[in-house]
């Protein structure tokens, strides 16, 4: 190092930007070197900015590393914020997600042992569309939902959030309806014919949300999916409510359900998760 | 903030930053954040982007402390990593916004020793003199250190305009001293 330094005239210039480039050039280069005359620069910047910039780096530094769900979003390409507000969905957590699996094995296994096909298999269909619905209530409820009032407090629409959540736990769940239902003794399509219902039931869960609280909508949803199920079982002997004409009632539903969520979106504010 | 004082050389943090020491990571911020911060804000007039570029940088130094050579000066290596993450962030933003200064001096590629006290040296007359784009060209890659390609990328300009320039700011400085 040579022994040039810069005098005080000269850095305040520099910082002022009124020097030409040669001048640019040797004090920035000597800077890189000179801890002396880097310390000249020191009071230049304001504190305040200073220590606003270190917070962030600290936050950064300091932040803890994420989950497995999360990583996942975010190699999807999945923004920050979405990927942040859905890894947090109690009911994208491992322990739900091990209660949902359970019963569904648990309901196809009973399938497979008992010989009785056919009550196994309603068994099977009635529980299939009934999960995704309590898994979305779960999901808002007050109660379970850790970040209940940060979804409140959210700049994003609350019903950008509210589809983005209930998409994900749907088909997350249906996906494990799928995979148990690869284990029923019968393997035709009625086994698959849970699907459309599922949604059904789910954005039904999601319009009666806004009048009363999500449990109870849920429940309601799904406890007259259970009645439906088995009375027309019990009178017409098979699962006519999951045959053709069935199927086209749970994709109107599906619609019509849709249509007055989004239409009326700005409902959402207050009443998801329970009042 | 600025009130402890450490007796440790930058090497010698730089390496206790690899082994997670976060009080020299601050240390390092301490000495070396000021001065990047004027220097990125004369290569880009966004003072929230060059907030956001200097927090990324020393994000960077934290987590990539491990590759340090050992050799050189700390404050070149830190200024390295400086540059790429504006570049970064130019990147991702549609930014033109780049400000070079006022002054239209060309700086021909001279070498660093030689541009080191050049202020009172012909050198630096020549260099002074030269046109606006010429002396962004420079600047980008002789004392940036940058690539032409991303110079190319910094100034918004194709990697064969870069390169020509450079050609032809080292042609004028050649005639301009001979």
């Amino acid at each position: 190092m040579t022994d040039w330094h810069v005098d005080e005239g000269t850095i305040a210039r520099y910082v002022s930007g009124r020097v030409p480039l040669s001048v640019v050039a040797s004090v920035e280069a000597h800077l890189m070197a000179c801890p002396r005359c880097r310390a000249m620069l020191a009071p230049v910047v304001e504190l305040d900015r200073l220590k606003q910039v270190w917070g962030g780096v600290v936050e950064r530094v300091d932040a803890p590393r994420l989950g497995v769900i999360e990583r996942l979003l975010r190699l999807a390409r999945v923004p920050e914020d979405t990927a942040r507000l859905l890894a947090v969905t109690p009911t994208l957590r491992a322990a739900w997600l091990l209660a949902t699996t359970a019963a569904l094995t648990f309901a196809a296994i009973a399938a497979t042992l008992s010989g009785e096909s056919e009550r196994a298999t309603l068994l099977f269909l009635t529980l299939a569309p009934v999960l995704p619905a309590a898994g979305v209530a779960a999901a808002f409820h007050r109660g379970l939902d850790p970040t209940y009032e940060i979804g409140l407090a959210a700049p994003s629409s609350q019903f950008r959030l509210l589809l983005q959540r209930s998409l994900a736990v749907t088909a997350v769940t249906c996906l494990a309806a799928l995979i148990a239902g690869l284990m029923l003794p019968q393997r035709t399509l009625t086994t698959a014919a849970w699907l459309l219902p599922a949604l059904a039931l789910t954005s039904l869960t999601l319009v009666l949300a806004r009048r009363i609280d999500v449990v109870y909508a849920a429940a309601s949803v799904g406890g007259a999916w259970a009645v439906v199920v088995m009375s027309s079982h019990v009178r017409t002997g098979e699962f006519a409510v999951l045959g053709a004409s069935g199927q086209v009632a749970a994709l109107a539903v599906t619609a019509v359900s849709l249509i007055v969520l989004v239409v009326d979106r700005d409902r959402y504010a207050a009443r998801l998760g329970g009042a | 903030m600025f009130d402890h004082r450490d007796e440790r050389s930058d090497s010698e943090l730089l390496t206790a930053t690899a082994d997670g020491d976060r009080t020299a990571l601050e240390m390092l911020y301490v000495r070396h954040a000021p001065w990047l911060m004027v220097r990125l804000s004369r290569r880009c007039a966004d003072r929230s982007l060059v907030d956001e570029v200097v927090q990324d940088t020393f994000v960077e130094v934290w987590r990539s402390a491990r590759r340090w050579s050992g050799r050189g000066e700390v404050g070149a290596w830190i200024w390295g990593i400086g540059v790429h993450r504006l570049l970064d962030r130019l990147r991702r933003r549609p930014h033109p916004l780049l400000a070079i200064g006022g002054h239209s001096e060309v700086a021909i590629s001279a070498e660093e020793e030689v541009l080191l006290g050049v202020q009172f040296g012909d050198l630096g007359g020549a260099l002074d003199r030269l046109s606006p784009e010429l002396r962004a060209v420079v600047q980008a890659t002789v004392l940036d250190g940058l690539t032409t390609r991303e110079a190319g990328k910094l100034l918004g300009l194709p990697t064969g305009t870069v390169k020509t320039r450079l050609m032809r700011a080292r042609t004028v400085l050649r005639e301009e001293l001979s």
